[in-house]
């Protein structure tokens, strides 16, 4: 029997139910209706083959690259790249190509540069890139190689400079994989919403109040390994625990899972298989049920009465690890494993919506359901239609672009004197509500955050925008929306004030570039080497801040960097450190926005003349669209992301991009993957016991 | 007991059954603590200036002088990772000789930790805070600029305590249960928290569905609940009788301390005053054996602080701070830090030697915290004598023009770790930062290297007594 007969048999399984479930769409998919037909067309074997595929969790066979991928191979993608990307590329890629020397890309690094060939297969002797490590010229003002480092260049010449990827892209080896898996404690906003869809209780003000703020790391605030616990912690759960139950009717909750509860070990038992199963997320161990009873059986010792028996049994569930962290199994074999069902639930609503499953998606994982790709996939679709996913998908934005630190803006008094600390507070509303509008209310592609031109501002922030008072439309919450269709300047994510005091008080060329550049583009670039003075130079008569970026850029020393860098923030040299609008600035030089935008491994720059033309070259990159895959995937997994993922994302953001490039798509388009569905296990082992 | 500065002193009557050293010289026979504290302050002092013993900067420790043993030309160099200065990779060498790996994460534990994690593998004694992490510090961008105590998994090993308020509760906090609660309530209310261990060590045990860095996260929780619960249900007698509530910080924290990396306008003596009650507090943690293990900073890697101030010592006057006036510039460019950046070993570097002295006077006032006569133990040392105290901070040289320069010769100073090392030297160890800790750590016992794994340790003998 052919060993993918199961797979091609899934794959017409799927294709057919999709069919009928297309022809269905009104009414969703029926297993009974829609599936079993399907069943009675195979016989025995083929339909038990297909069951016991479905049961393992219907995995999907992966052939082709990378099944077949070589020892070679492997060792170029795992050693020789990370260390080009690292080590070379700084000054050696296709827009520096220093020497004429391009070592990004195949066919450019083994036509060599103006020093002859870099590298010649099978002789690393005579291949100039191992010569020049070997005597450490190259990496030049830099540390050289470490002998394990030159070991892998001249193994990997010596042994055919097998070269297996089109384009070296430093971003993807930017982090090591770690192989660590963290457990994922409930930040505080996760916790307020999962008690809140929970127990019906909204405990915000006083979680806020108790529970440490979550501190950021790697760019967002929601880093499993940084999720850590102290004492404030576990005494803001148990204090918080007991507020919650004070606060429901507790009688009446249990009434929700078991009706006529009496106070007997037996009904206690039943009540928690069933209330257990909603609060921690999926069903409960005997031993568990046994632990949570004992409390009831305490109570009963005590005189006490059945309503204080369940109440305490919530305290103590509402403080359980099963509540308060994201429990999933990771020992194992060491493979990787398709999550379980009620484990697929969580990591869906988390991913969604920043909460627990509702009971629809409860009771689709009870039946087992969530293995089937359709089912899945109606249910993502169905939660991504839910205001929830709406008020998530904010707490995206506010991460990505770090919304908290507005909070914290003090321009120097002397330098802005009419700045009113309310325009941060504006600012942070601007971008939130500009998000939702072209990310839910018109289901725009993330690409169009760059150039879509409108935007809200309060009548104070208008004023400080200089924003013409009658294209506003009243819309809520003080906001008024403006169309900018008219506005040469103003328009998509980069003009709104909350990404241009990335910049500082000096409104930094370098810092709003690099801005561009990381968080935009994904591109890498070093640090300065030791001993350059790197002070900022001030703007001054004569001399705009501009100008002063064209000195770095036309610095030997500073150049080969800058220049990938600071023409990315030319365009906004007309908006100050506070992101007004200006012509000319405090010293009377006049101010530009024409640049260059240079895209990762693009070969050639591409100019653009006004701050608008920027925005559009940005909003139709696919380099952006897909840096913003990288942070939506990065913030929905709570992890940085490393070379291991980066074909999975590439598979993420080309199916997303394929479904219009939506938030939405790609979220659903990450759901679907096996960076959601799948969890690499420990071997038990290795488990600290 | 505690002296403070005047307004702030800690209020009193406290019991005197709950110091350690009160107790422990009652009886020879008591065992004196394994304890190891890391005490870290930034920007460092310029390895020339460290070569003038207590006739330059390092003048506030010569009363310490025979209780510490100085240690120059210790080179953290492997630590350097990206970034164009050492701020944020020296700093998270100090105590790990490891670079970062990751924002918030160590390339290693600390020494502290490793200590800990060998002589307590099930967890200190109850009541103990397991790890004190504490300090004034301002700048806040990276954690490793102030946190210096990290876990065997390079993670931060206890939640930082910044306001001296937040550091009291921390250490001497009751868990408060509703008024009027009776017996049977906490006999209830018990009954909860039982069911919520069992659930952790559950998670923690041969059975739980974890993995390694999971499960010693839910550790760690679990040694929390049970701190909680110690705190909630064992000594509920005894809270009115701990020290009061410390006043209200009058200096900024948090976010706003730090807008944007563009520096904080400091009065010098409302710096000193705020962490002189910090010092005073984590001293009487570690006195009432409420801490073991942990870490106080003075000042965060790379501060940037406008100082204003009259700087006096032993009534002589030393310098006037005014910063801003001094660089002539506003934000960052008006900030202390650079100072360091200006270093120029063939001047005088007057603001800076007044800043670094400033540094050593405060360190130095915390750790005579533990030397004085109320924290001599049953083995007649005191706690300074008997803990292995290491102090160390993130440069050798601030001007960023030379990684090996600005890493090399960072400043350490050990305390005797109860006769292990020799103290009452200032020595030239001339020695990688990573085979100190790796000595110290075989002074203390214990067999555990830090660093890579095919890297052999070299023991610097001379340090152990």
């Amino acid at each position: 029997m052919n060993r993918y007969f199961p797979y091609l048999l899934s794959v017409l399984l799927i294709g057919c139910v999709s069919l009928s479930a297309q022809k269905n769409k009104k009414d969703g998919i029926d297993f009974t209706r829609d599936i079993q037909p399907i069943l009675n067309t195979l016989d025995s074997e083929q339909r038990s083959k297909v069951l016991d595929w479905a049961e393992e969790g219907a995995p999907i066979p992966v052939i082709g690259e990378h099944g077949s991928v070589s020892q070679k191979s492997d060792f170029f993608q795992s050693k020789v790249a990370p260390l080009l990307a690292q080590q070379c590329l700084e000054c050696h890629d296709s827009t520096s190509r220093e020497g004429a020397l391009d070592l990004s890309r195949k066919e450019a690094a083994f036509l060599g540069g103006d020093s002859g060939e870099a590298i010649i297969p099978g002789d690393a002797e005579m291949s100039n890139l191992w010569e020049s490590v070997y005597f450490d010229d190259m990496p030049e003002d830099r540390p050289p190689l470490s002998q394990e480092e030159k070991d892998i260049l001249k193994d990997w010449i010596n042994d055919g400079a097998d070269w297996t990827v089109d384009w070296i892209d430093p971003a993807v080896y930017e982090k090591e994989p770690t192989g660590e898996n963290w457990i994922r404690r409930l930040t505080v906003n996760e916790y307020v919403e999962t008690v809140y869809r929970a127990t019906g209780v909204d405990i915000e003000k006083k979680a806020r109040e108790f529970l440490p703020p979550d501190k950021r790391a790697d760019g967002f605030s929601n880093t499993a390994y940084n999720l850590n616990v102290d004492l404030g912690h576990v005494q803001a759960y148990a204090s918080l625990a007991g507020t919650i139950v004070e606060r429901m009717d507790v009688l009446e909750f249990a009434n929700r899972f078991y009706k006529n509860l009496k106070f007997t070990d037996a009904d206690m038992g039943n009540l928690l298989e069933s209330m257990g199963k909603w609060l921690l997320r999926g069903p409960l161990e005997k031993s568990e049920i046994v632990g949570f009873r004992g409390i009831s059986t305490t109570v009963a010792s005590a005189g006490g009465t059945k309503e204080e028996a369940v109440a305490l049994m919530l305290e103590a569930m509402l403080q359980s690890p099963r509540f308060i962290y994201r429990v999933e199994k990771q020992s194992g074999d060491g493979s990787v494993l398709p999550v379980r069902e009620f484990e697929l639930a969580s990591r869906l609503s988390y991913t969604i919506w920043g909460g627990p499953p509702d009971e629809e998606l409860l009771k689709v994982a009870d039946k087992g359901e969530l293995k089937y790709p359709f089912v899945l996939q109606e249910q993502v679709d169905r939660m991504l239609k839910d205001d929830r996913a709406i008020t998530h998908s904010s707490q995206f934005i506010y991460e990505w672009l770090n919304l908290g630190r507005l909070d914290n803006l003090r321009p120097n008094k002397d330098k802005f004197p009419r700045w009113d600390p309310a325009l941060a507070k504006d600012m942070r509303a601007e971008t939130l509500t500009f998000f939702e509008e072209i990310v839910w209310k018109q289901n725009r592609p993330l690409g169009d955050l760059m150039n879509a031109q409108l935007t809200f501002a309060t009548p104070e922030l208008a004023e400080h925008y200089g924003l013409i008072t009658a294209d506003a439309t009243i819309v809520e919450n003080g906001m008024s929306k403006y169309e900018l269709q008219d506005n040469a300047h103003r328009g998509g994510l980069l003009t709104q004030g909350s990404v241009l005091t990335v910049g500082g008080d000096e409104a930094s060329m370098v810092t709003r570039g690099l801005f561009v550049l990381h968080d935009l583009l994904r591109g890498t670039v070093k640090p300065p080497p030791p001993g350059l003075d790197t002070t900022p130079v001030p703007a001054s008569p004569g001399q705009s801040n501009r100008m002063v970026s064209m000195m770095r850029i036309n610095d030997n020393s500073c150049g080969g960097c800058h220049e990938r860098f600071e023409p990315l923030a030319f365009a906004f040299e007309k908006f100050d450190g506070v992101g007004a609008f200006h012509n000319e600035d405090e010293h009377g030089n006049e101010l530009r926005e024409d640049g260059e935008l240079i895209v990762p491994g693009a070969r050639e720059p591409v100019s653009y003349q006004t701050v608008s033309q920027l925005a559009d070259l940005l909003a139709e990159s696919d380099r952006v669209s897909k840096t913003l895959t990288w942070k939506v995937a990065q913030w929905a997994l709570g992890r940085p992301l490393t070379l291991e993922d980066a074909p999975i994302l590439d598979s993420i953001h080309e199916t997303a991009k394929k479904e219009g490039g939506s938030y939405s798509s790609v979220i659903s388009s990450l759901v679907m993957s096996e960076l959601v569905q799948t969890t690499r296990t420990e071997p038990s082992e290795t488990t600290l016991n | 007991m505690l002296k403070g500065l005047g307004t702030v002193a800690v209020g009193l009557p406290f019991m005197e059954e709950m110091l350690v050293s009160s107790a422990t010289a009652a009886s020879k026979s008591v065992q004196v603590p394994v304890r190891a504290f890391n005490v870290f302050f930034g920007l460092g002092i310029p390895a020339p200036l460290q070569a003038e013993g207590f006739d330059g900067v390092l003048e506030p420790l010569k009363d310490l002088g025979d209780k510490l043993l100085i240690m120059r030309n210790v080179d953290q160099v492997r630590a350097d990772g990206t970034g164009i200065n050492a701020h944020f990779d020296g700093a998270s060498a100090s105590f790990t000789a490891e670079a970062p790996a990751g924002e918030a994460k160590s390339g290693g534990p600390s020494i502290d930790q490793v200590v800990r994690n060998y002589h307590y593998p099930n967890g200190l004694p109850s009541g103990i805070v397991p790890t004190l992490a504490g300090g004034t510090y301002f700048r806040r961008s990276r954690v490793s600029r102030y946190v210096h105590t990290y876990n065997m998994d390079g993670t931060v090993a206890a939640t930082m305590q910044e306001r001296p308020r937040d550091l009291f509760e921390r250490v001497f906090g009751s868990v408060d249960l509703p008024e009027g609660m009776t017996a049977r309530d906490l006999h209830l209310k018990r009954s909860v928290l039982d069911s919520v261990v069992n659930q952790y060590k559950f998670y923690t045990g041969q059975r739980s569905p974890l993995g390694a860095q999971s499960k010693a996260r839910v550790a760690d929780h679990l040694d929390r609940v049970r701190e909680f619960e110690q705190r909630a249900y064992s000594h509920r007698d005894l809270n009115n009788e701990g020290p009061a509530m410390p006043p209200a910080s009058r200096i900024k924290h948090g976010g706003e301390a730090d807008p944007g990396g563009e520096g904080l306008d400091m009065i010098l003596d409302d710096l000193v005053t705020e962490w002189r009650l910090m010092a005073d507090l984590y001293a009487l943690a570690i006195q009432t054996d409420k801490a073991r293990f942990g870490a106080l900073t003075f000042l965060a890697a790379g501060e940037r602080l406008r100082m204003k101030g009259d700087y006096e010592y032993n009534g002589r006057k030393i310098f006037t701070f005014d910063d801003a006036a001094q660089h002539n510039k506003t934000g960052s460019g008006g900030c202390s830090h650079e100072w360091w950046h200006k270093f120029n070993e063939k001047k005088e570097n007057e603001a800076l030697r007044a800043h670094a002295h400033m540094k050593m006077r405060e360190v130095a006032y915390f750790l005579k915290r533990l030397d004085e006569p109320d924290c001599v133990e049953g083995n007649g040392k005191s706690i300074l004598e008997n803990t292995m105290i290491t102090v160390s901070t993130e440069s050798g040289d601030g001007r960023h023009s030379d990684v090996k320069r600005e890493l090399s010769g960072v400043f350490h100073a050990i305390s005797g770790a109860n006769g292990r090392f020799k103290t009452g030297q200032v020595m030239d160890v001339s020695a990688e930062g990573i085979d100190v800790y790796n000595s110290m750590l075989q002074g203390m016992g214990i067999d555990h290297k830090l660093g890579p794994a095919d890297r052999d340790r070299v023991f610097v003998d001379k340090i152990r007594a």
